[in-house]
């Protein structure tokens, strides 16, 4: 194995298991997680020399992964349907039922909202790097979010804490 | 707690239960070696035709024809069928004179006499088709024993299976091996694609349906074939 392959599977090692989570967030659905975080990992390999200059390798990877999912999502009625009959009920999310209302009002978001609030939250990246992985101006991730979050709150009721959320308060 | 917290909590949990990792650097390896294994192949296979060439119809140039025995064909299944074909996805097919195709971005059904489109509604009864990207075999399929593997035309290895929606309605998937064969390529130009694979989901909303027009569906279906719209490589200038 050579150095490039040496730096890569090391990067592998340390990544793939939390761009398969990534993957999972975006599309409730493991087998598609796995699949997404292989192609990105694919893509990422032959990018390697590129990329690690950047030094950025996880985040050209997410965006990889981000991206490759809305591209399927414009042919999304049949991977739909077939990605719900592959679905393994074993590995449902464990959750109480607050955070399954949560987790349901999330999974129900329009996609481009879902991956902004994924990767706002999730991911803990900046605004910035949000914009960059979505290949979007920061101004279009901020509205995004907003919006996410004020289609959360509306589903979610008034019982929910708010606090701290751009745009989410409902205090003076 | 603030909202953001919940919502990473929430999300932490969701990803909490996951399957384990078993075997995602080999499924690496495979899927990034392919294209390496698909020039090889294309290299060999270029060779080979051109030996059977020369064995098969030079010894045969010069000699008169030898009458070839008449066969008696079974009834053609597909006979007054219509056929229809999508030059992105790369697959033809055929189809009853009564169906008809709808097409709306990117996902092609082929729907029975008085069955709505997708975009009008949702279907109740549907021959569903389109091209994905990613391999053959997702992770979930390895592990479901109904599973059932097979040779497609052209020989390309897919996948059946049994639909479980398990609210009444009742189909099943022919997930196929749409990779580019790649057959045109010659040595020195790269054979370079992502993997993909073709899902055709015949889909009823129920048994009665299904009872129904299932038999042409799976007509339907398995007359889809792999259509190679790639234009074949201009060759380099010495």
């Amino acid at each position: 194995m050579n150095a490039k392959d040496q730096e890569f599977r090391e990067f592998f090692q340390a990544e793939f298991r939390p761009l398969r989570r990534l993957g999972y967030l975006l599309t409730g659905d493991w087998a598609e997680a796995e699949d997404l975080a292989q192609e990105a990992m694919v893509r990422t390999y032959r990018a390697w020399g590129r990329i690690t200059e950047r030094d950025r390798p996880g985040a050209y990877a997410r965006s990889i992964l981000v991206n490759r999912r809305r591209s399927l999502l414009r042919r999304s009625a049949v991977a739909a349907k077939h990605a719900e009959m592959l679905r393994a009920p074993e590995y449902q999310p464990a959750m109480g039922e607050e955070a399954m209302v949560l987790w349901e009002a999330i999974r129900s978001l329009p996609q481009r909202q879902r991956a902004a609030i994924v990767l706002r939250f999730y991911e803990d990246m900046s605004e910035a790097d949000v914009a960059a992985v979505l290949e979007m101006p920061v101004g279009t991730v901020k509205s995004l979010v907003h919006r996410g979050v004020g289609k959360l709150r509306e589903k979610l009721g008034p019982g929910w804490q708010t606090e701290g959320i751009p745009g989410g308060s409902d205090t003076p | 707690m603030k909202m953001e917290d919940h919502f990473k909590e929430t999300m932490n949990r969701a990803v909490a239960n996951e399957p384990p990792v078993l075997d995602s650097w080999d499924r690496f390896e495979r899927r990034l070696g392919r294209a390496r294994r698909w020039r090889i192949a294309a290299a060999v296979a270029g060779a080979a035709a051109v030996i059977a060439a020369a064995v098969i119809v030079v010894p045969q140039l010069g000699t008169s024809p030898t009458p070839l025995p008449k066969i008696t064909q079974p009834p053609d299944p597909y006979f007054g069928w219509l056929n229809a074909e999508d030059p992105i996805g790369q697959w033809k097919l055929q189809h009853p004179p009564t169906w008809r195709v709808a097409h709306f971005e990117g996902v092609y059904e082929v729907l029975p006499p008085g069955e709505v489109a997708t975009p009008a509604g949702e279907p109740t009864f549907a021959v569903t088709i389109a091209r994905l990207s990613g391999e053959l075999e997702p992770s979930a399929a390895a592990e479901d024993p109904t599973v059932v593997r097979g040779e497609w035309r052209g020989g390309r290895p897919y996948l059946r299976i049994e639909q479980k929606a398990g609210d009444g309605s009742v189909g099943y998937i022919y997930r196929i091996d749409w990779s580019p064969p790649c057959a045109f390529q010659t040595q020195g130009t790269v054979c370079d694609f992502e993997p993909s694979v073709l899902v055709v989901h015949v889909y009823s909303s129920d048994q009665a349906r299904f009872d129904r027009y299932s038999e042409d569906a799976d007509l339907v279906a398995r007359s889809i074939e792999y259509w190679d719209t790639t234009p074949p490589p201009v060759p380099a200038s010495s």
